[in-house]
């Protein structure tokens, strides 16, 4: 479950598409149990040499003030494709997603489509969803 | 009441005494539980889940005289949910934990018994369904599983440390419990460098409170973990250390200076499908392997090569000053108990299978192990809590005189100076399960204290619970204690004095 880590990598916002690309993609992360720290969210286009979450595959992410039930956030500028996305509670503020001495993350997380795998990350094609013409709509539920 | 001597007589003419150990049963209670339970055998009533999640007895009926010294609470832990939602578990250690709480106090004893409502089993409760995977059950189309402790029924041991309550598996944390309600409360987080990770159900607490654990992971790689936590609660040390091959590990020991895990050659290997326990191969080429570790320091570590065995149980273990380990194991000659038998408990067939026998280890300075192994069948083995660490002379096990060997029948105290033993039977349609020490409160030698422990009267439908005089095992049960129902059997418990 190291690998999740991956995604405390992630800054703020940091888009790498050009311009001339326009799908955007809906991000709604739901079930936040409180309103200290912040929310992360991140981008990842499947790539070579990198097994999602690792932070390689990220192509964009951001942050919002955490607040009680849910919170949004549109990513712009994203070439058609499929994207995977994760989400954190970075509760204590320390811009990391906290973990145990094993990488299991100690802090809230999800996975888009709430997508899970068996005492580790879900893989890349059931975390993920379509950006075409159309805004493509990530929802994750946060498991503390 | 009876006194004590009038009372031995007339456990004896129950058959309670060794000499006569044809049952516990009058035919009263033989006709009760035929009629409980038609056309079955009732050997298997502790395999069959309580119909009720509470059981409460404000008065248990009594034999014999409780000592009045004797106050305080005894707590056990066990597999109770074995069908829910219309799914038999196919295992013993896969149901929901329920704890089973004796008062003792003012010459009485009472009982409650409480499921545990785990997050797990709330969640599966709400879905009026099995979701999770457990260790010897698949379950098809099942919940997602984040991590360890969203499959775990706290259903082996009980804990109460530092004023906090818990109830223990082995595959995740510790429950925290409330003591008032017996209600499940939290996942018991040390700190949360640990959080989440798997804690045995048989940490050592040493006479000061300073708690010794470890745990075993499979995932993201095989690992053992280390824990040092102080009698205050707080979390002084914890590594983990990767360890290949591993498979479950049910028990460990501490010395004054380290701690030993024996790991046996049942390992956890690639396996597609299957449950937990399907994933274990028996590989006894391997050999089981001892690693010892510096309570001090856990990266001091070495490891010694001992005979292939499969064992849950240690009794004690100590060091002595030019660093020879000496410690005993409840061992067996394969997992075929964990691995058959306990599978075809639970669908009614009671078979046989490689019983544990006491086996004495020596692990000299030099990296040599001797090994020496008895005849006599063991489990369950217990020390005086006071003991825990150092040198001990007695220790009490649970013995099998009956077949299958592997179901316990009496209740023995071994001598490790002289080899003696001191036995009581507990006859033919009774099961004994684990029975504590209980230190007097002004014991003076080792074996100063009262064994408290339950048993299953199978054929009468009942269960109970029995205090011997640690002094005088075969003398038999200076009191006991019967509850208008049975209990599923269970595994591990804890008195805590008043």
């Amino acid at each position: 479950m190291n690998r999740i880590q991956g995604i405390a990598a992630l800054a703020v916002a940091a888009a790498t598409a050009g311009p001339l690309d326009a799908g955007e993609l809906e991000i709604e992360v739901r079930g936040i149990r409180s309103d200290a720290g912040r929310i992360y969210v991140s981008v990842h286009a499947e790539v070579e040499n990198a097994v999602f979450p690792d932070a390689a595959g990220m192509v964009a992410g951001g942050w919002r003030l955490a607040r009680e039930g849910r919170q949004r956030l549109l990513i712009r500028d994203l070439p058609p494709g499929r994207y995977a996305v994760n989400a954190f509670h970075d509760e204590n503020g320390n811009g990391d997603l906290d973990a145990n001495i094993l990488g299991i993350p100690t802090e809230g997380y999800g996975f888009a489509n709430d997508a899970a795998g068996f005492m580790g990350p879900p893989d890349f094609a059931s975390a993920s969803v379509a950006v075409s013409d159309e805004p493509g709509v990530a929802n994750i539920t946060l498991a503390y | 009441m009876l006194d004590r001597r009038s009372f031995i007589r007339s456990a004896a003419a129950l058959g309670l005494a060794h000499a006569a150990p044809a049952a516990f049963a009058g035919a009263a209670g033989l006709d009760r539980a035929h009629a409980a339970m038609p056309g079955s055998d009732s050997r298997l009533l502790g395999w069959k889940t309580p119909e009720s999640d509470r059981m409460d007895t404000s008065v248990l009926d009594l034999e014999g005289v409780l000592p009045d010294r004797l106050k305080g609470v005894f707590r056990r832990n066990g597999p109770a949910g074995h069908d829910r939602h219309g799914l038999r578990y196919h295992h013993w250690f896969d149901g929901d934990g329920m704890i089973q709480e004796f008062r003792f106090g003012d010459g009485a004893v009472s009982h409650r018994g409480r499921m545990l409502r785990t997050p797990k089993l709330r969640r599966e409760d709400a879905a009026g369904r099995r979701l999770y995977p457990a260790f010897g059950t698949h379950v098809a189309d099942g919940a997602p599983v984040r991590g360890p402790d969203d499959m775990n029924p706290a259903n082996i041991s009980v804990l109460d440390h530092h004023g906090e309550l818990m109830a223990l598996w082995e595959g995740g944390s510790p429950s925290v419990i409330d003591r008032d309600s017996l209600a499940w409360q939290e996942f018991k987080t040390w700190d949360d460098s640990v959080r989440g990770l798997p804690f045995t159900a048989h940490p050592k607490v040493e006479a000061d409170g300073t708690l010794w654990a470890f745990g075993y992971a499979m995932w993201p790689d095989p690992l053992l973990l280390l824990y040092h936590v102080n009698a205050s609660g707080s979390l002084v040390k914890a590594a983990a250390v990767r360890v290949e091959p591993l498979g479950m590990v049910h028990d460990f020991v501490v010395t004054r200076r380290s701690i030993v895990i024996v790991i046996p050659p049942f390992v956890h290997g690639a396996s597609a499908g299957g449950t937990f326990l399907d994933s274990h191969v028996w590989r006894p080429e391997l050999g089981s392997r001892a690693l010892v570790v510096s309570k001090d320091d856990f990266d001091d570590r070495r490891w010694v090569q001992l005979p292939a065995g499969f064992g849950f149980h240690h009794g004690n273990g100590w060091e002595e000053a030019d660093g020879t380990i000496r410690f005993d194991h409840c061992v067996a000659a394969d997992p075929g108990l964990v691995d058959d038998a306990l599978r075809d408990v639970m669908q009614g067939r009671l078979k046989p299978a490689a019983p544990s026998r006491y086996t004495t280890f020596v692990l000299h300075p030099d990296g040599r192990a001797d090994v020496r192994e008895e005849e006599a069948i063991a489990e369950f083995p217990q020390v005086a809590p006071a003991r825990v660490g150092r040198r001990n002379r007695f220790v009490y096990t649970l013995g099998g005189d009956r077949r299958p060997e592997w179901v316990p029948g009496s209740l023995e105290k071994r001598d490790l100076e002289t080899g003696a033993v001191d036995r009581f039977a507990y006859g033919r349609d009774v099961f004994p399960e684990e029975h504590v020490f209980v230190p007097f409160p002004d014991g003076k030698v080792e074996d100063d204290g009262w064994l408290v422990g339950t048993f299953l009267a199978h054929a009468r439908g009942q269960s109970g619970i029995s205090v011997f005089d640690a002094r005088r095992v075969s003398d038999g049960p200076v009191a006991l204690a019967w509850l208008p129902y049975p209990l599923p059997l269970g595994f591990h418990g804890q008195f805590s004095g008043a």
